[in-house]
């Protein structure tokens, strides 16, 4: 017999939830954990329990093979504090695929309360835990699925010609296992003593307030415009002890309410630096890849997050694995869709209209499957239907594009165009319209 | 046979029931030996050696046979639990172990008029983050 694997055990469980005669308040959760091992809790006390009920989940926690646990029946008596496990903010209702049987009928899609133990993750799913907490300046996260497509070096671009327009522009570069953004804007020796990942030290240790003096730069690149550019860089001026520093920074900190975890130390150092400055943009660099960081980024912090594609399978999906994991939390996609917008980065300068057109349809396939609302064909579309056409500007499927060109490889914007640095008309030709779409989302300009 | 675990809510629940009657000064006895137990139940689910019996292994010396506030003293200061992403997911629920600084085991032997137990709420409330931290781990699979 074939074991029973991780997806298959999540079916199984599924599907063992959907038995008759289960008193109404005794519907079961199912609690799966760090292994992925798959638990049933009910919130209610044994004693209240069937024992024909109690008899079928137990025969299915063998049935889940090495997924299943012995006693994985679990009510509130096996718990010290029942509240904090049944009240957990990471129970979801969480949809399980369906799929074609052997004999060709569908086994339909069942939804189930979920509470997923995961090491590191869960940050996806965190969208409304601080919904009433509009931030004072927008903040605008720049992510990539896959590293190397522009990212850092249109957040730069965005920056300049927002600085140049007057605005009081804020940068924190959160890609801190490959940082990079504050080199782009800040010669070595102009950033500031500390850096982001010095933050998380000393806050761990209850004196990061004392070091916010001295966590952002001003841009020289800034210097001749009428607003500014304020770097917070990932690593602080001569800087020897990054790495013992990263190893230590994603720690989850105890204080007098509880433990503290990783997400929301990073919201509160973004909320303290924005009190400090006072911007009237935040953008921010995430790191590419599926990491907490992007998690909280795009997920907990975000007004708007831009998504970088080039026109790859790979990249494609990548994007079509994260949005899977929305598309199967309904609640917490609804909170995040509306906030992301794909940008066609590195746009070839040839065959233009075609290459442009492919993106298109490729996004838009995507956003179809796993974002939008299904409306059945034929049937009108609800008013409030989050779906959108494939020619649709202004929808998150429709791509801002940030055209390749040869001047921004290896591109220094703070090397004068005199001394061969890059010159506004070229600025202007790859990020121009770009920066205008941006403008247009974020301040409506 | 050692149950660690089994041992914390027992002596949990006990230290409750004595709170409520007024008898507080075992009452926090109790608290203490049920911090105790429920942090060497996280060690041994984190691999620390056992005897056949259950116990902490006597040889060699680890340092983790101890009562409170010394085997706190060993927790909080990050030393007992592995590197790696849950290297701190379990110590961070514990923020109150360090309310144990007055407790002792003797304390079975004082006067009443003798005992810090202006210091039981402390006491009780580092108790109740410990049984809490408990139904996580049971919860991550990673304590049967």
């Amino acid at each position: 017999m074939n074991p029973i694997r991780f997806n298959e055990a999540l079916r199984l469980a599924a599907e063992a939830t959907r038995f008759d005669h289960l008193p109404a308040d005794c519907q079961p959760g199912l609690i799966r954990d760090i292994y992925g091992r798959i638990r049933f809790a009910i919130d209610a006390s044994s004693s209240d329990f069937p024992e024909e009920a109690y008899r079928h989940f137990q025969k299915t926690c063998i049935a889940l093979g090495a997924y299943g646990v012995r006693d994985g029946v679990m009510f509130r008596e096996n718990f010290s504090n029942p509240e904090t496990i049944f009240n957990h903010p990471d129970w979801h209702e969480t949809i399980v695929s369906g799929h074609e049987n052997e004999d060709g009928s569908f086994a339909e899609d069942i939804v189930v309360r979920l509470l997923d133990r995961q090491i590191t993750g869960q940050d996806w799913l965190h969208t409304t835990e601080n919904a009433d907490a509009i931030p004072a300046a927008p903040r605008i996260v720049f992510y990539g699925i896959k590293g190397g497509v522009g990212r850092s070096t249109a957040l730069g671009m965005l920056a300049y010609l927002l600085a140049q327009e007057g605005k009081r522009v804020l940068l924190l570069d959160f890609d801190l296992e490959s940082p990079g953004l504050s080199g782009l804007l800040l010669p070595p020796e102009r950033r500031a003593g500390f850096g982001l990942v010095d933050w998380f030290i000393e806050d761990a240790v209850g004196q990061s307030d004392s070091l916010l003096d001295d966590l952002v730069a001003d841009s020289p690149l800034a210097e001749n415009c009428p607003g500014s550019i304020r770097v917070a860089s990932a690593i602080g001026n001569g800087e020897t002890a990054y790495l013992a520093k990263l190893a230590r920074a994603y720690a989850d900190v105890p204080t007098p309410a509880g433990a503290e975890r990783f997400a929301h130390r990073m919201r509160r150092l973004v909320e303290t630096l924005e009190a400090k400055e006072l911007p009237e943009v935040v953008l921010i660099d995430s790191r590419a890849g599926l990491h907490d960081l992007a998690a909280i980024s795009i997920a907990g912090l975000s007004s708007v997050a831009l998504l970088f594609a080039t026109d790859s399978p790979q990249n494609w999906q990548g994007y079509q694995q994260l949005f899977a994991n929305w598309q199967c939390h309904p609640e917490v996609l609804r909170g995040v869709r509306e906030r992301l917008a794909i940008v066609h980065a590195l746009f070839p300068e040839s065959d233009q209209e075609g290459r442009a057109r492919h993106f298109l349809e490729n996004s838009w396939t995507l956003f179809r499957e796993t974002l939008y609302d299904n409306v059945e064909a034929g049937s009108e579309t609800p008013t409030d239907a989050f779906t959108f056409d494939l020619e649709s500007e202004g929808a998150p499927h429709f791509p801002l594009r940030v055209r390749w060109n040869a001047r921004f490889q290896e591109f220094d914007p703070l090397l004068s165009e005199a001394k061969g640095g890059v010159g506004q008309a070229d600025i202007d030709l790859a990020f121009g319209p770009f920066v205008r779409s941006v403008k247009s989302m974020v301040f409506g300009e | 046979m050692i149950n660690f675990r089994g041992a914390a809510r027992r002596h949990f629940a006990d230290a409750k029931l004595l709170e409520q009657q007024v008898r507080t000064a075992n009452a926090g006895q109790l608290y203490g030996f049920c911090v105790e137990c429920g942090l060497k139940a996280l060690l041994v689910a984190h691999g620390l050696p056992t005897e056949s019996n259950g116990d902490i292994q006597r040889k060699p010396k680890t340092g983790y046979r101890e009562h409170m506030p010394s085997l706190g003293q060993i927790v909080s200061g990050l030393t007992a639990f592995p590197d790696g992403r849950q290297a701190t997911r379990y110590v961070a629920m514990l923020p109150g172990i360090a309310a144990f600084s007055d407790w002792s085991v003797d304390h079975r032997y004082y006067d009443e008029s003798r005992l810090p137990l202006a210091s039981l709420p402390g006491w009780r409330g580092a108790a109740t983050e410990v049984m809490s931290m408990l139904d996580q781990a049971i919860v991550d699979g990673v304590m049967q």
